[in-house]
Formats: C-alpha cells, sequence, structure tokens
C-alpha cells in the first residue's frame, strides 16, 4: 500500500538525520579554531629572493601569460648590472582564482604560493597588491635556485663562469 | 609546372620553385632556420629534412635545397624525418643559453617555435656549453652572442643583401662569431633588419628592450610615414607607447625590409611634448569647447575682414582622409585659398613630377629590384629613400647595371658615373628605370618618357603623403599658403597638419592648428585640436609612385603608462577616456566642424571618385590611383 | 715488385730533372701532343680504370668526360695536394721523392680537359714539396714541357703552385675551390657539381696528387698495360699505402691493388712489431670503419673493401695492436673531426663535440649504456650533414659499434678503461 511505503520512506530520512544529531560535527569555529592548510596549499602569492638575497623576478611575463584570468601585470626593466627585473609588479587579488598556473610556469621558481587565505579586505580595491606587498625577504620553497647562474647572459658572474659554461671564445685566437 | 606530393597533397607549383616552399603553399608547415625567402637557401641548419619517398632522389633530403621535379613524394612527418629534426634541435640546444625569461625574442622565437614542433624535451648532454663575449653594435641593436644558431642568415643579409662590408662571420666549428669585424656601432641603414631576420634573440630591438611580450602587443598593418616610399611596417605597442616598428611583407613595395630610419624614427608618437589637450587661447578645453570656439572664430574672421579672408592649410605629410575633407571646409569658410602646401617651390615640384606619373610609367621598388639598367638621376636615394638603394643593389646583384649622375652619391652597389643621362644607353634596356627627386628641378624625365616607352619613373617626394596633396591640389585648385599669405587677403589660417614657418604666420591675426606633433604652427595658434599620430588611427597615404596603402590603428592615444606616477606603479582609477587620450583621426575633427558649420553630418570622406578606397584592405599591395 | 710512382726514386734525395727525363720522363707528353686527341688521352685514362686517389675513388676518366666541351669560356683544373686526412702522408713522400710525375699528368690531363690554367692546391707544412713543385715548374717551362706552346703543338697551359691559409675541410673540394676564389672555406652544395660549374662558376675538375701522378704512365704504357699491373683482374693500377702504427716497418708503400690488408702487413710491412698481434686497423685513413682480424683477407681495393663495410679511402693504413684501447683512439680521431669542423651546418658543428664528449664520458669511467643508443643516433644521423666531413668522422665510430661493442660495454660495466691498468 502506497501509504506506508510513503511512511517508511519519512521514517528513513529523520532516522538519519536523527542519527546525525549524535555525530562528531566536522565542523570547527573559526577564527577561535583555525585549520593549518598543508604547505602547497594555494593561497596568498608572493615573490621570493634567491639565495643570494636579489629579487627572483625576472619579469618575464610568463606568469602573466598563463593566469586564466589576467590578473597580474608587471613592467619589465633592467637595472646597471644588466640584471632584469620587475618595476613594477600587480597582482589583482579579488580576479585571482588562486589556480596556481602562475607559480608552474615561473621559470625562475619567483612566484609562489603560500598557505595564507586570510586576506579578505573591505575595499577591493585594497586587494590590488602591488610588488612591495607581494616581496618577500625570504627563498620561499625552494632555498637552492639562483637563476642567473644558470641563465647565460653573466649577471651574477663573469661571462662564460656560469654554472653549465665554458670561458668565453677568442675570436682572433687561432687554437682548436 | 612540376607536380609533387606532399603528405599525400597533390600540388603544382612554378618551376624552380623548391620543396619547402611547395609544402608552404599547401600550409604544411616544415621547420626552418637558414632559409628566407628574401635570401634564398642555404642548407646549413638542416631543420628542413624531410623523406623523399620516390622520385628522383630518395631519402633524407633538405626540402630547402631541392627544386621541384615531378614524380616526387615527399613526407614530412616520416619517423626518421621527424627523429633527424628532433635531433636537430637537441644539436642546437647543446650550448643554447638557459635565458629565455630574459630574453626579448621569447615569445616570437622561431626557435623556441620549432624546439616544441620537434618534440625535443630532455637534455641528453652533460658538457659544458660555449660562451662568447658581445659586442656593442650601436644604440638600435643589442647583441648576445650566446643564443646563436650559426644559421648565417644575419651574415647573408648584411653582406650579401645589404652590401654593408663591415659586420661578418669570424673564426670556424663551433667557434663562429657573428659580429662587427672591428669594435664600433653598425654602418649599414639597414642594419635594423638583423632583428627581424635573426630566428633567435642574437640581435634585439634595443630600443625596446624589455618593453613587453610577443603575445601582449598590440600590432596592426601599417605604413612607414618616414619617406614617400610607404613601405609596410607593423607598428608595436603596449600600455598607449609605441615600442617598436617592425617591416610587414608587400612584395611590391618594400619586399621584407625597411630602412632604420623607418624602424627607428618612433620617438615622435611618445613624445611627452606631444599636445594632447584641445586649448582655447592657451586654456585647456573640451573638444566641443574647442570646436564650438573655432566655428565661432571662423564666422568672427569672415565678418571683420570679408569673405576669402581664410586660408585651409593641409599638407602632404597630412592622410588622406582628412585631405579629401578639406575643399569642403573650404567651401563652408568662403576659404580665400586651399592649401596642401605651404611652400610654392614644394607645390611646384610635387606637381609637375605628379604629372609624369599619371600613365602608369611609376616604377614600384619591385619593379627596380627587377629592373636590368637604373640611372639615379640628381638625388642622393640614400639618404632621401633608403630603400631605393637597397632595391637598386638586388637590380645589380642579378647583373643590372647602375648610372648615376651627379656627385658624392654613394649606394651598396657598383655604379658607373656619368656626366648626364643622355650617355646612358637606355634604347638598349628591356626595363629601365630613372629615379630622380622631386625637389630637383630638371625636365629631363618628361623628355625621356617620350623618347622610350619602356622607361619607368621612381620620383622621390618629400613625404608620405605628396603624390595625395599634389592630386587633391591639382583636382581643387589648390594654391601654396606662400602665395596666398602674399597676396594680403589671408587674415586667417586653419592648418591641419602643417608645418607652417614662423615669419607666414606673423601678421596673422587668426591661427587654429590640428595636429598631433608641437610645432612652431601649433605654438602660435589660438585654438588647437589634437589629432592622432599615424599608429593611431585607420588612414590612407598614397605613396610615391601612385599607390594608396591603407595604415590600420594600432593603439588608443594617450599619454604612455610609463611616467604617469612617479612611484612607477599604474594607477588604480577607473575612466572611460586614458589621459591625454582627446586625439581623434583629423579627418573626425575636420567632419565634427563641417557638421557644426554647415548642419551636414560628414560620414565618409571617400566620396566620388575616391570610393573604389573605401574598404581598401591593409594587407593588399594597395590601389594605384591611375586606376581609379 | 715494378714501381709506376716510385720507379724514379733516389735514396735519401729528390730525383733531378735530368735524371727522369733520362728514365722515361715526358715521353708520353710529347707522345700524347704529337700523336693523340684530347679525347683519346681521355678515353685511355677511361680505360684504364684508373679511380681516384684521394679518398672517393671516382673513375677518373669519367670525372674527366663530365666537363662539358662545347662550353665557352675557362675551365680549370685542380690538383688537390691539402692532404690532411690523419694516417694519409703518401702525397708528400711523391712530392718530396717526385714532383716530375704530378706535372707531366697534370699537362696530360689539361690537355685532355682543354684547360689553360691550372691550380696546384698544397696545405701549409709541405715546404719541402712546395719546393720541389715550384722547381719542377720551373725547369718544365724552360725545357718547353710547359707554358706556351709547348713542344710546338699549339697548346698552352701553365701550373700555379697556391698554398692554402686553411684547415682541414680545404681539402673538400668545393671548399677547396671557395678558399682558390678568396672566400670562407665552406663547402658548396652539390648539385651543381663542379664539372659543370665550380671556380669562378666554369666547369672545373679537382683530382688528388696520386690519381694525376699515374696518368703519364697511362699514356707511355697504355691502358691495359697500366690494369695489369694490379693484383686481381677487377683492381687496376697500384697504389700508394702509407702504412703507420705497430708494424714492423711503417713506411710507404706503392704496392698492387688487389693486394690483401694480410699480405700487406706480413709483406712490405715485415709484420707486426715484435709483441704486437693485429687487433684492428684503419684501412684507408682516419674516416674509415675498423677492419679486424677476420678482415685480413680482403682484397686492398674500392669495391672488395666497401663490401667489407668500410672503404679504401687514401690507402692510409693505421695499425693497432692488443693494447689499444679502441674507445681511446675513436676518441682521439673524432676529436680531430670536431676540430676541423668548418661551423657551417649543424650536425657536424654540434654533433662532433657531442660525440666527443660522450666518448671521454665512456674511456673516463662514467659511460652509461644510453651512451651506446646516443653514438648509434649519430653514426645515423650525421650521415645528413652538408658535406662528407661528417659522416667520414663518424666511420671509426660505426666501425667501433659494429666491431668492437663488447669493449665499450666493458667500458661502462666496469667503469674504467680495460687498456690502462
Amino acid at each position: 500500500m502506497k501509504i506506508l511505503s510513503d511512511i517508511a520512506a519519512l521514517v528513513t530520512g529523520m532516522w538519519i538525520t536523527w542519527k546525525h544529531i549524535f555525530r562528531r560535527p566536522v565542523t570547527i569555529q573559526y577564527p577561535e579554531e583555525k585549520r593549518t592548510p598543508y604547505p602547497r596549499y594555494r593561497a596568498r602569492i608572493v615573490l621570493t629572493r634567491d639565495p643570494d638575497g636579489g629579487e627572483r623576478c625576472v619579469a618575464c611575463q610568463l606568469c602573466s601569460g598563463a593566469c586564466p584570468v589576467d590578473c597580474i601585470t608587471m613592467q619589465s626593466a633592467e637595472d646597471k648590472d644588466g640584471r632584469r627585473y620587475a618595476e613594477w609588479f600587480r597582482i589583482n587579488f579579488s580576479r585571482c582564482i588562486f589556480c596556481g598556473f602562475c607559480a608552474e610556469a615561473c621559470p625562475t621558481l619567483a612566484i609562489q604560493m603560500t598557505p595564507d587565505f586570510e586576506i579578505c579586505k573591505r575595499d577591493i580595491m585594497d586587494l590590488v597588491y602591488e610588488k612591495e606587498d607581494l616581496l618577500i625577504d625570504g627563498c620561499g620553497k625552494s632555498p637552492d635556485y639562483n637563476y642567473y647562474r644558470h641563465a647565460g647572459i653573466g649577471v651574477t658572474q663573469p661571462r662564460g663562469s656560469g654554472a653549465e659554461e665554458k670561458p668565453p671564445v677568442d675570436v682572433r685566437g687561432l687554437l682548436p | 609546372m612540376p607536380k609533387l606530393i606532399i603528405d599525400d597533397i597533390t600540388v603544382e607549383v612554378a618551376e624552380g620553385t623548391t620543396v619547402l616552399e611547395a609544402a608552404q603553399a599547401v600550409d604544411i608547415p616544415i621547420p626552418h632556420f637558414c632559409w628566407h625567402p628574401a635570401l634564398g637557401k642555404a642548407g646549413a641548419c638542416r631543420a628542413c629534412a624531410v623523406k623523399m619517398l620516390e622520385g628522383p632522389v630518395k631519402g633524407i633530403q633538405m626540402s630547402c635545397m631541392l627544386p621541384v621535379q615531378d614524380g616526387m613524394v615527399v613526407s614530412t612527418t616520416d619517423p626518421e624525418a621527424v627523429a633527424m629534426r628532433r635531433h636537430i634541435i637537441e644539436w642546437l640546444m647543446i650550448n643554447h643559453p638557459h635565458d629565455c625569461p630574459v630574453c626579448d625574442e621569447g615569445g616570437e622565437c622561431q626557435l623556441q617555435d620549432f624546439t616544441i614542433a620537434a618534440g625535443h624535451g630532455i637534455r641528453r648532454y652533460s658538457g659544458k656549453k660555449r660562451t662568447h663575449v658581445n659586442q656593442d653594435l650601436g644604440p638600435f641593436i643589442q647583441h648576445e652572442m650566446n643564443r646563436c644558431i650559426q644559421c648565417y642568415r644575419c651574415v647573408r643579409y648584411y653582406q650579401e643583401y645589404a652590401g654593408g662590408t663591415d659586420f661578418g662571420v669570424m673564426g670556424s666549428a663551433g667557434r663562429v662569431y657573428f659580429g662587427r669585424f672591428q669594435d664600433g656601432e653598425l654602418e649599414s641603414p639597414f642594419s635594423g633588419n638583423l632583428v627581424d631576420i635573426c630566428p633567435t634573440g642574437v640581435f634585439t630591438d634595443k630600443t625596446a628592450r624589455f618593453r613587453a611580450r610577443y603575445w601582449d602587443y598590440e600590432m596592426a598593418p601599417s605604413v612607414c610615414s618616414g619617406c614617400s616610399l610607404g613601405c609596410n611596417t607593423t607598428p608595436v605597442a603596449r600600455y598607449r607607447e609605441l615600442l617598436k616598428i617592425t617591416a610587414r611583407k608587400n612584395e611590391a613595395v618594400n619586399g621584407w625590409f625597411i630602412c632604420d630610419r623607418g624602424r627607428f624614427s618612433n620617438s615622435a608618437v611618445n613624445d611627452p611634448q606631444r599636445p594632447r589637450t584641445p586649448l582655447v587661447d592657451g586654456r585647456e578645453s573640451t573638444r566641443d569647447e574647442a570646436l564650438e570656439a573655432l566655428a565661432l572664430r571662423i564666422a568672427e574672421t569672415e565678418q571683420l575682414y570679408g569673405t576669402g579672408s581664410i586660408a585651409i592649410v593641409g599638407s602632404s605629410r597630412l592622410a588622406l582622409e582628412a585631405a579629401l575633407l578639406l575643399p569642403q571646409l573650404a567651401q563652408l569658410t568662403s576659404a580665400g585659398a586651399l592649401c596642401y602646401f605651404t611652400s610654392e617651390e614644394e607645390r611646384a615640384t610635387t606637381t609637375s613630377h605628379l604629372g609624369l606619373l599619371s600613365g602608369g610609367t611609376s616604377a614600384s621598388q619591385q619593379e627596380i629590384r627587377e629592373s636590368d639598367c637604373i640611372v639615379v638621376s640628381g638625388c642622393d636615394p640614400l639618404q632621401d629613400a633608403p630603400m631605393l638603394a637597397l632595391a637598386v643593389r638586388q637590380a645589380w646583384r642579378d647583373g643590372a647595371t647602375v648610372y648615376v649622375v651627379g656627385d658624392g652619391i654613394v649606394l651598396p652597389c657598383e655604379f658607373t658615373a656619368v656626366a648626364a643621362v643622355d650617355a646612358v644607353p637606355l634604347a638598349a634596356a628591356k626595363k629601365p628605370v630613372l629615379i630622380c627627386s622631386a625637389s630637383c628641378n630638371s625636365d629631363h624625365p618628361a623628355g625621356l618618357l617620350v623618347q622610350h616607352s619602356q622607361l619607368k619613373l621612381a620620383v622621390i617626394f618629400p613625404a608620405a603623403n605628396s603624390y595625395g596633396a599634389a592630386q587633391l591640389a591639382g583636382e581643387q585648385g589648390g594654391v601654396s599658403l606662400e602665395r596666398a599669405v602674399a597676396s594680403g587677403k589671408i587674415k586667417g589660417i586653419i592648418s591641419v597638419e602643417a608645418d607652417i614657418p614662423a615669419h607666414l604666420l606673423a601678421g596673422i591675426p587668426f591661427v587654429a592648428a590640428l595636429d598631433w606633433r608641437m610645432t612652431e604652427t601649433v605654438r602660435a595658434a589660438q585654438i588647437f585640436l589634437p589629432t592622432t599620430a599615424w599608429v593611431e588611427m585607420d588612414g590612407t597615404s598614397i605613396n610615391n609612385e601612385g599607390r594608396a596603402q591603407r595604415f590600420k590603428k594600432v593603439m588608443n592615444p594617450g599619454l604612455p603608462i610609463r611616467g604617469l606616477d612617479p612611484a612607477g606603479h599604474p594607477p588604480h582609477l577607473h575612466r572611460t577616456v586614458p589621459p591625454g587620450g582627446e586625439a581623434q583621426p583629423a579627418w573626425q575633427t575636420l567632419a565634427l566642424l563641417i557638421e557644426r558649420v554647415s548642419g551636414e553630418p560628414v560620414t565618409e570622406p571617400f566620396s566620388g571618385r575616391w570610393e573604389r578606397l573605401r574598404g581598401l584592405d591593409a594587407g593588399s599591395e594597395g590601389v594605384m590611383i591611375h586606376d581609379l | 715488385m715494378e714501381q709506376i710512382l716510385f720507379r724514379h726514386n733516389r735514396p735519401g734525395r729528390c730525383v733531378t730533372f735530368a735524371e727522369y727525363q733520362g728514365e722515361g720522363g715526358f715521353v708520353a707528353l710529347k707522345k700524347a701532343l704529337s700523336g693523340m686527341s684530347p679525347d683519346e688521352v681521355q678515353q685511355a685514362v677511361i680505360d684504364s680504370g684508373l679511380r681516384g686517389r684521394g679518398g672517393a675513388g671516382f673513375p677518373t676518366g669519367k670525372k674527366w668526360s663530365f666537363v662539358p666541351r662545347n662550353l665557352t669560356g675557362p675551365r680549370w683544373l685542380i690538383c688537390n695536394c691539402d692532404e690532411m686526412e690523419p694516417g694519409t702522408y703518401k702525397d708528400r713522400i711523391l712530392l718530396e721523392a717526385n714532383p716530375y710525375s704530378l706535372v707531366e699528368g697534370m699537362v696530360l690531363a689539361c690537355y685532355a680537359i682543354g684547360v689553360r690554367h691550372s691550380f696546384i692546391f698544397i696545405r701549409r707544412g709541405y715546404e719541402q714539396a712546395a719546393a720541389n713543385l715550384r722547381r719542377a715548374i720551373a725547369e718544365a717551362t724552360a725545357a718547353g714541357l710547359l707554358g706556351e706552346n709547348i713542344q710546338g703543338s699549339g697548346f698552352s697551359c701553365d701550373i700555379d703552385v697556391h698554398v692554402s691559409a686553411g684547415r682541414y675541410i680545404c681539402g673538400e673540394e668545393t671548399a677547396l675551390m671557395n678558399a682558390l676564389e678568396g672566400k670562407r672555406a665552406n663547402p658548396r652544395a652539390k648539385p651543381p657539381f663542379p664539372a659543370i660549374k665550380g671556380l669562378w662558376g666554369g666547369p672545373t675538375v679537382v683530382n688528388n696528387v696520386e690519381s694525376l701522378a699515374n696518368i703519364p704512365a697511362i699514356i707511355a704504357q697504355g691502358p691495359r698495360w697500366f690494369k695489369g699491373t694490379a693484383a686481381t683482374p677487377e683492381a687496376s693500377g697500384m697504389k700508394l699505402f702509407c702504412v703507420s702504427g705497430h708494424v714492423a716497418t711503417p713506411a710507404c708503400f706503392e704496392l698492387p691493388l688487389g693486394m690483401t690488408l694480410g699480405e700487406i702487413i706480413d709483406g712490405p710491412c715485415g709484420g707486426m712489431r715484435p709483441g704486437s698481434n693485429f687487433k684492428a686497423c684503419l684501412p684507408g685513413g682516419a674516416s674509415t670503419p675498423y677492419f679486424t682480424p677476420a678482415h685480413l683477407g680482403v682484397p686492398m681495393d674500392f669495391d672488395p673493401v666497401a663490401k667489407a663495410g668500410s672503404r679504401l679511402g687514401t690507402g692510409g693504413i693505421v695499425v693497432f695492436d692488443q693494447h689499444t684501447c679502441m674507445v681511446a683512439a675513436t676518441l682521439n680521431l673524432v676529436k680531430f673531426y670536431a676540430r676541423e669542423s668548418c661551423g657551417w651546418c649543424t650536425p657536424c658543428r654540434e654533433g662532433l663535440p657531442f660525440v666527443v664528449h660522450l666518448l671521454e664520458q665512456i674511456e673516463s669511467g662514467q659511460g652509461s649504456e644510453e651512451h651506446i643508443t646516443i653514438l648509434k643516433e649519430h653514426v645515423q644521423y650525421l650521415n645528413y650533414a652538408f658535406c662528407a666531413l661528417a659522416p667520414g668522422a663518424m666511420g671509426p665510430v660505426d666501425g667501433l659499434l659494429r666491431h668492437f661493442e663488447d669493449e665499450v660495454r666493458e667500458h661502462i660495466i666496469t667503469g674504467k678503461c680495460p687498456c690502462r691498468s
């Protein structure tokens, strides 16, 4: 009879609800209790430095190109030693979807994602971060890599003394 | 016409076409570095390897070296060919530096593209890379020799195509070095093309160093406004700044290259002194206010001094659209003079030389390159229209004889100095070309054209749209401003992108100017309206052979973002018009003015016999005016 | 044993002009100019079966016949004396002993092809040979055997000795022509072949010293006689084999083509030197794959050697004994080629240093199995370089991988060279 199966359905539903009253809730009482995300959690973006203290970001525009929502813009410049760096670097966190494509694309391991997700602001324009808001003093997640030691343009060491380089060729020499 | 089958597609091509070009004709891309359509084949890079399955030659062959023969069956996807191309890239990557992120060529780099296409990924070579020291080649070209893949394009272009002698290749084996034999700046006036020619980042544009990446560029087909030749260019802009100008291919005009003057003269567009705001009596105002004031002043001037007291002045650098609206404005303001030229001499010489070109006797740069006898008379092509000198060299390379009348002329090829054009055996030539200048007053060309029916004429005019200005001056009865002011009747000048010297403006009570450059005229004007530079608008100009070419808008007018905020960041502001972005194309301002004065809107500057130029395709070879 | 080129040798000095003339020198020249047409001279060379002695082994008479008869404009003959192939020194030995055979051969060749001006392109370092040649040319000119209206026949030709300012690649015929024209010594693409379009755009024949020096004997004693001097009926003529390495008497011998490798080593070379057993040899200069003891019975002639998997090349035999590490020997040879690359095409310029690096890794015990795979790929793909330098450089590597792969693997597995202890 239909009425019996209807009652059975009702009772089953209410039994599940009743069961859950006595289950341990998974909700944690934020902000009094906080869960610590794993180090690889993708939240606030930072620009890191290399082990020698220089800025890693060479403003190659790869993160900007990879970003699916176009939230990164920058202007590249060259300092007096020939080192390419970002004259200004802007991430619009209101657009950012924290996908991590920028960190994946970065060839110098400059742009990295940290687990810091508590970046809410009242005014949306405060979510536009400039380079001074993004640059940190440490190496982030990769303590060993200095891109300029491998780049071949001789910024942090004389030409031909890089990690995989032979000394420069003497064009006028006849020796092999 | 030999026929071949390439990747199961049958292609029929002209005699002498290579397999690589045949593949390109059916959109099959084959990686290549040393082959270039303008430089021909070299066979150095070995990247264009294909497998010949059937035909007169078999096995792995270089498609850029093989002329097509009947019966050839080619496969570009054969595993051995694919593996060969992958090995070539692996070999090139052995010494290539790890500097894509800091290299300007990244994003527009042929080596990057073909490396991905070849499928090379993991590095198997564990040895060290060879390095080089760089040279300072001057203010325009950056030299970074570590990146070189030794395709030999630069030396073949510089020495063979452009005739330069100070740059070349030195050394042997893996130590070959492409640079100047002695330290110093590159001497050739066509050295800028090294930037376009180099498939990697060895030669990059120093003026646009580290400005932006290819995928962010704003680009559109355009035409150079440096001289009257109208070579095709692709300007590149980003963040409201004109970064650099690159060459665009046009077989009929400049071929694949442009001269250094056209390439590196973009500073006027970014000049911080550029006038960008409408001014009324020195006070900043809006465009509407300025137009209103202008209409009032025109009426006032007419009232005070009677009809015929206003001069409408265009110029030979003014785009055709605006030039076509000047007669209408002249009529509405009862102008006493419609001037397309300021100087009488310029008007007279340009118009007289225009008459010689009306019957299709003008020589294009392509016709100069294919000529068998060239006479350069009374002009210096390398100074006034450099690409003509380059075209003359190509003709000489193919066996043409070059004669020069005049002293102190330098050309990038050998020539015979003659005392006069009569000494040249023009009758014996099949495709002779005479190169002369509009500013050199000689009546030789007219007589010669009558004598030799196959002779063609290349005239060097002073500015980008001289032909257009002279054509309209002739049709509309335009006089020169010099003559008009001398008559004493002119009391008001409306200058549209004209360069009027101070002595002509003295004593003129009312001067209005429309321009994009800060000139004497703009400084003297009471009412000023900013116009757009050629890269900021769609427009048309007619080059020295009477070829109308369309240039398209590359960027929006406005102050470059660089330098707006001293702290360096672009501003956090929302606006609909960028700062300094009030400029609009001259013809649109004129249209608004005409509408204000007459009450009738103007929507289309091309009417009547100019109608054919309405939808002119910027990618085409243009339209010859004498065909209209 | 009868000698053709070495018959005029004098111990310890160069033969004189008078002595050469006294021994039948310039008889062929006079015979050809007085009684034979250029076509007949060319046919005699074709009939003799003479093949190029510079390494490629192309039939000499056939090469001459490619020059079009009816073209106007100058044609050129170049004698390639740019002998830089490692293991090859036969041209130097010949010219230091007797420059006159070459001079006579060149005049005959000029007569057959129709050449007015010819060149001897000689490498820097062969000072004695160049001096001998200049003296020989002067003496021949003075005697009316060279220059204007030779022997009153109406035929004129002259020879210019040009000393190379370049390196190994100048021995490649098209690079040689570029060097003579004053350009960078990069090879040219073939086609067009030099016989059609060569020096300064005109038809050009490039022949080796030894090939041209054999011409007088062919004309004087006839093509059939010349063919019969070989050891087998398929071969023709004799060859200068310049032997070096671990044999008892390493020297340059003129031997009949078709003699087996074993006969050459045991005969004139006096066998292996005491304490040495034959392990391998380069049969024809540094760009040929190795021969092993299994090949001692191969007749040393162009076709049999090719069928056995190598090339006769220049006939420069370099013999290695059991103490030789084949990896080290190959490394030494490829290092030479890597240095001598002209730098035009990618496979040679970049691939050869890669091969050197791999062999260095293997020799120093840091090799891996992958290196063998990469070497095999290089042997295959370096065949598609612009000229024959890169494929030649891979000859020894090919031989190493075909015949001595276990020795290579021993280096890799033990982590050191088994021949060094």
